[in-house]
């Protein structure tokens, strides 16, 4: 049981991870096109 | 199964987390700490308009009119602030404060520049409104008599308001061959009073047409009149019907730029910036004369302090502020600590808070 609770905080790490470069590549696609519309 | 849904939703979770938490960091990061870095760069194309060795501002007149409630009464019986100015049936008798009993004065800048051979050049910036009033200061100054000598280069009217440009029949009665630059978005009214036409409603005539050139300046470029002066012209629709305004630019060896203005209907921060962005020096403003149009009827509104704050980001070292500026705008930028320049509060200008009638500002 302690097993599974380690693995799904792990998941859930890593989603967050994941998540960070999703949300700064999404910043840097809006902030390039906000340049481009300028 | 049910273990690995339990696994992906936990990931899809964390990663919709991180997404908000990226996205809002990245923009947190890039407005602040990477901010000059992301930024792409403004792009100047400066003007080198030269320069000159020295300038004297003399004011001849800065007093628009003697009473504001009278002005403003005027304004208010002939229909408000979009009225048109050839319509409205100033005051001219009966004012305690005024000038021979007329709330009319005018404004108007004698202008000398010393070029770099050492000659040197005058110039009018404006014609004022009672044309009374304003041949009294003109030969209270001798400026009659340079108009007459063909001393004076030429005039440049910085706007059509009447107390700028009504007063056109002082200045043409010594020279009516003086050439005159005004702003694009001059009336056709402008014009006619030039070539002599009369305005009786408004109470303005002018006995002697003007023969010179007229030359309209439009807000393309900077208009460089001589090595170390331009004309600027902004356009700006004004009360009282009226459009567009220019402003002079001064290259001062050693000291920089100097701006001088008629009543900066522009705004002086627009002025300012523009001068930044087109000028060459621009970025060092030395000294700032005339109108600055920010409290003409003496009222205060909280944006104005922003607007004083403003001032001192451009470091300007001498401000030898009148006209529209408002004696409470003095005050208040005496009181921030930006370098006002004293007049001495004679010729009909009531306090000495700021650069008067007959006052002097020299820039060498």
């Amino acid at each position: 049981m302690a097993e599974k609770v380690v693995q799904e905080k792990s998941r859930y790490g890593v989603g967050i991870v994941v998540g960070i470069v999703i949300g700064i590549a999404l910043f840097m696609i809006t902030y390039w096109l906000l340049l481009l519309a300028r | 199964m049910e273990e690995q849904n339990i696994s992906r939703r936990s990931f899809v979770k964390g990663m919709a987390l991180g997404t908000v938490v990226g996205y809002f960091a990245s923009a947190g990061l890039s407005s602040t700490v990477f901010k000059k870095a992301l930024l792409p760069k403004e792009k100047l194309e400066q003007v080198d308009i030269g320069e000159i060795k020295s300038l004297k501002l003399k004011v001849i007149s800065e007093t628009s009119w003697y009473d504001n409630n009278v002005f403003l009464n005027d304004v208010k019986g002939a229909g408000g602030l979009l009225v048109n100015q050839y319509t409205i049936p100033w005051t001219t008798e009966m004012v305690k404060s005024g000038y021979k009993g007329s709330n009319l004065g005018g404004f108007s800048t004698l202008i000398e520049a010393e070029f770099m051979d050492g000659t040197k050049k005058k110039f009018l910036l404006d014609s004022g409104w009672s044309s009374d009033w304003m041949e009294k200061r003109y030969k209270d100054e001798g400026v009659d008599e340079m108009l007459a000598k063909k001393q004076i280069e030429f005039l440049v009217q910085s706007h059509e308001h009447m107390d700028h440009f009504f007063g056109i029949q002082a200045v043409l009665k010594y020279n009516q061959n003086i050439p005159i630059y005004v702003p694009k978005g001059f009336y056709q009214e402008g014009f006619d009073l030039l070539k002599g036409k009369a305005f009786p409603e408004a109470k303005v005539k002018n006995d002697y047409p003007h023969k010179g050139t007229i030359t309209v300046l439009d807000s393309s470029k900077v208009n460089v009149l001589y090595p170390g002066i331009a004309l600027m012209t902004f356009d700006v629709p004004i009360i009282l019907r009226v459009f567009g305004e220019q402003a002079f630019v001064f290259n001062v060896k050693d000291k920089g730029i100097v701006l001088v203005t008629g009543c900066c209907h522009m705004g002086i921060i627009s002025y300012m910036e523009a001068v930044r962005k087109k000028v060459k020096g621009g970025e060092k403003i030395y000294a700032v004369q005339g109108g600055l149009h920010i409290s003409p009827f003496e009222d205060w509104d909280p944006q104005y302090d922003d607007l004083i704050l403003a001032f001192n980001k451009y470091g300007v070292q001498k401000i030898g502020a009148n006209h529209c500026t408002g004696y409470i705008t003095a005050e208040k930028m005496i009181k921030a600590g930006l370098p006002m320049v004293r007049g001495t509060a004679r010729y009909m200008t009531k306090r000495d808070i700021y650069l008067g009638n007959g006052d002097e500002l020299l820039i060498a």
